[in-house]
């Protein structure tokens, strides 16, 4: 799996962003905005999977990451006047500089010991958004301002979905390219064995604070997105909520594969959604499904939905075609 | 012009004429309403973490809904209602939000219990000229500043209540030093606000303010700090769990003598945070506020009881059941002055004119040209552990204080 990715991969990026180019002539906005929600989860689950499933590190400090990316974006914006074109990027390397620095004393860390250090850091990353009233208005909420992509104003998410549907290609695009490179395939070394990949020859700290720095750059895209179609950002949805919803969206689909990871965000985005027409007794249950969805996934799926339909499938091709009866010629008789 | 193309230019100029009309008969019809129907998205949260806040404040209100139909509706308009869950989270809620708007294309919205989800909705609400009236959200940031179509806070929002305790610590309770104790959100921001204000211009010293997280586990370093001020008076704006807790120290470190008044918020049902304080001696010198007229009138309390039992005979109302019906009533209220002919725009002037004094509330429902808060003026009441006692006189917020 190195090189380029296959053209058939390269081709569903261009049929996503004509995509984005298309639907919002054809549906209602509440359409369009569950479609813009799924895809900034996409960029984000696929940045914590970078971590989680890539490089084997239960690091959960992506959240915060995701929350200096919206700020910075916003801010930037509102206070001085820098367009999404460049604010975005600038937000997203903000959180890659803070994800390096992070990145530097807690891959000393392991297991569950970095789990709670990361764990802890995105809490305190919370109580700035909560307390830091002068720039963030703190627990009333920032209010921003609808971004400018050259000129032209981004209001609503019927002008939002061809900028997210071309950001969420870009950085599959990119995944793509990553997980087929030198530096993907050290990633998943480090996964497997820290020791047989510092054997192979392997900076293992290096790669692990790529890792972080990168997944925390796709966390500030994933940022700068909600800044497109949202008007609203308060410290109460940068909490331990949504960073189970994408851990859940990860684990189900199936961590260390893009596919996995689509098809994750696709199922838990669009299943409360699909519950909305189940009769109101039921909806308090949606919870306890939630849980076992998860539960069941990690008992009977280790490599989530994505890893059993690949099964499947692989298992269907090994069998092959059935085997055809070959036929026999007639036995010429005598005469 | 050969006669086949005058017939042509004859049938496009037809064609122009009645999409012209059926495009004038769709203005005139506002979405959500027709000749017998008026369609309302209800919504709140019916699962996850706060479903308490939501689930038997939306049965009030679609009881109350359900009531108006069983009469006959309103100028011959049955309600129907689009039930929808929030779960109190921005995302979602936004997303329910467009789909009642784009989908369901109902007249009016009608729902929220968290405020800070409702004003992740309020740009796009503002946008699209929809009325919003929020279900028993009691923030304040949704209704400040006010916006033209949001209309809430039908129990009163956090500078109503901190207000309210400092006038009544300050007036009848003659304090000079007060204390106060409020969560380091929205909600304590603002109760925080009102309270230092009233204080100060009652001529009262502020002479503590701590602020604390919500999830807060201990208590104790802020309750040593209320002490060290030696106040006449301990405000609070904490939540159920902390203000359990808040009780639990001030009574075992003796603080008995201090009277301590809460906010509704922290006690919506007394018997359960008497029983959960567990410390009879620290119930002496309580006081809370209360936006309902149901602790007073116990016959008012059993009425809405009973309906509610006649819709839901299956579920025990909860705490926060009445806090579902005032918005309902208000809403009522506008459609029946409105007549038949409904807009969007005429309603949100019908509801600026809403001057309601319903038997449920302590105070009258009205909103104004520059006002989106309903409630201004809730009643202090004792509570000893066992028994609620109303004290006398109602206490308003003057609409600047903590502005």
């Amino acid at each position: 799996m190195y090189g380029a990715p296959p053209p058939k991969q390269l081709a569903a990026l261009g049929l996503l962003v004509l995509a984005g180019f298309v639907l919002p002539h054809a549906l209602p906005d509440y359409f369009l905005y569950i479609g813009n929600l799924l895809m900034m989860y996409a960029v984000l689950a696929l940045g914590l999977d970078i971590l989680l499933g890539w490089t084997g590190q239960f690091a959960f400090a992506h959240i915060a990451f995701y929350g200096f990316g919206i700020y910075a974006t916003a801010l930037l914006n509102m206070r001085l006047g820098i367009p999404f074109v460049l604010g975005m990027p600038i937000a997203a390397a903000v959180a890659a500089l803070i994800g390096l620095l992070i990145a530097l004393p807690a891959t000393r860390l392991r297991t569950v010991y970095l789990a709670l250090a990361t764990y802890a850091f995105a809490e305190c990353a919370q109580w700035v958004f909560r307390t830091w009233d002068s720039v963030t208005r703190g627990p009333d909420g920032l209010r921003m301002s609808a971004p400018q992509i050259f000129g032209y104003m981004v209001g609503n998410d019927r002008d939002a979905m061809p900028v997210i549907a071309i950001i969420l290609a870009v950085m599959l695009g990119a995944t793509l390219y990553l997980v087929r490179s030198r530096l993907g395939r050290a990633f998943c070394a480090v996964r497997d064995s820290e020791h047989v990949a510092a054997a192979s020859g392997i900076d293992v700290k290096r790669t692990k604070v790529l890792a972080f720095t990168i997944s925390a750059f796709y966390a500030g895209v994933a940022g700068g997105v909600y800044t497109l179609f949202q008007s609203f950002v308060h410290p109460d949805g940068l909490g331990v909520w949504t960073l189970v919803l994408v851990l859940t969206m990860i684990v189900v689909g199936g961590s260390g594969t893009i596919g996995g990871v689509l098809l994750g965000v696709l199922l838990l985005g669009v299943l409360p959604e699909a519950l909305r027409a189940a009769p109101r007794g039921l909806l308090v249950w949606q919870e306890f499904a939630y849980g076992l969805i998860l539960i069941l996934a990690i008992m009977f799926m280790p490599r989530g939905l994505w890893g059993l339909v690949i099964y499947r499938l692989r298992r269907k091709a090994r069998r092959g075609p059935p085997p055809q009866a070959v036929p026999v010629p007639a036995l010429e008789r005598e005469p | 012009m050969t006669i086949g193309m005058k017939r042509l230019a004859g049938a496009l100029a037809l064609g122009i004429a009645a999409a012209g009309v059926a495009v004038t008969a769709k203005a005139q019809t506002p979405p959500g309403v027709t000749s017998n129907e008026i369609v309302i998205g209800l919504f709140g949260p019916l699962s996850g973490p706060l479903v308490a806040y939501g689930v038997d404040p939306l049965n009030a209100a679609k009881m109350v809904y359900d009531e108006v139909n069983a009469r006959g509706g309103i100028h011959g308009r049955r309600i129907r209602l689009v039930i929808e869950d929030d779960k109190c989270n921005g995302n979602e809620l936004v997303g329910v939000v467009k789909k009642l708007v784009t989908v369901d294309n109902v007249f009016i919205l009608h729902g929220g219990s968290c405020t800070a989800a409702i004003a992740a909705a309020q740009e796009y609400v503002l946008r699209e000229k929809v009325p919003f009236v929020m279900l028993n959200a009691a923030g304040d940031n949704a209704v400040f500043p006010a916006t033209r179509y949001m209309f809430g806070s039908f129990q009163g929002t956090q500078r109503v209540y901190g207000s309210a305790l400092a006038q009544f610590a300050v007036k009848d309770l003659k304090a000079k030093r007060v204390a106060i104790i409020v969560h380091d959100d929205d909600y304590g921001k603002a109760n925080l606000a009102a309270a230092k204000a009233v204080v100060e211009r009652l001529g009262g010293q502020v002479v503590a303010q701590e602020r604390i997280p919500p999830a807060i586990a201990d208590i104790t370093a802020p309750v040593l700090n209320l002490r060290a001020s030696k106040p006449d008076a301990i405000l609070s704006g904490a939540y159920p769990a902390p203000a359990v807790l808040l009780a639990q120290k001030y009574g075992e470190f003796g603080m008995t003598a201090i009277p301590l008044l809460q906010s509704t918020q922290g006690m919506p049902t007394p018997s359960v945070y008497a029983k959960n304080v567990g410390n009879p001696d620290a119930l002496k010198n309580l006081y809370h506020t209360w936006s309902f007229n149901d602790i007073a009138d116990e016959a008012l309390h059993k009425k809405w009881v009973d309906m509610y039992k006649k819709y839901y005979p299956d579920r025990e109302p909860g705490p926060f059941m009445v806090t579902g019906i005032p918005s309902a009533l208000a809403v009522v209220d506008t459609l029946q002055r409105m007549g038949r002919d409904l807009t969007r725009e005429k309603f949100v002037e019908a509801m600026e004119k809403l001057n309601l004094k319903s038997d449920v509330m302590t105070g009258p429902l009205q909103f104004g040209p520059g006002r989106r808060d309903a409630l201004r003026s809730v009643v202090v009441v004792k509570f000893d552990g066992k028994t609620q006692k109303v004290m006398p006189g109602i206490f308003a917020w003057n609409g600047k204080d903590g502005n």
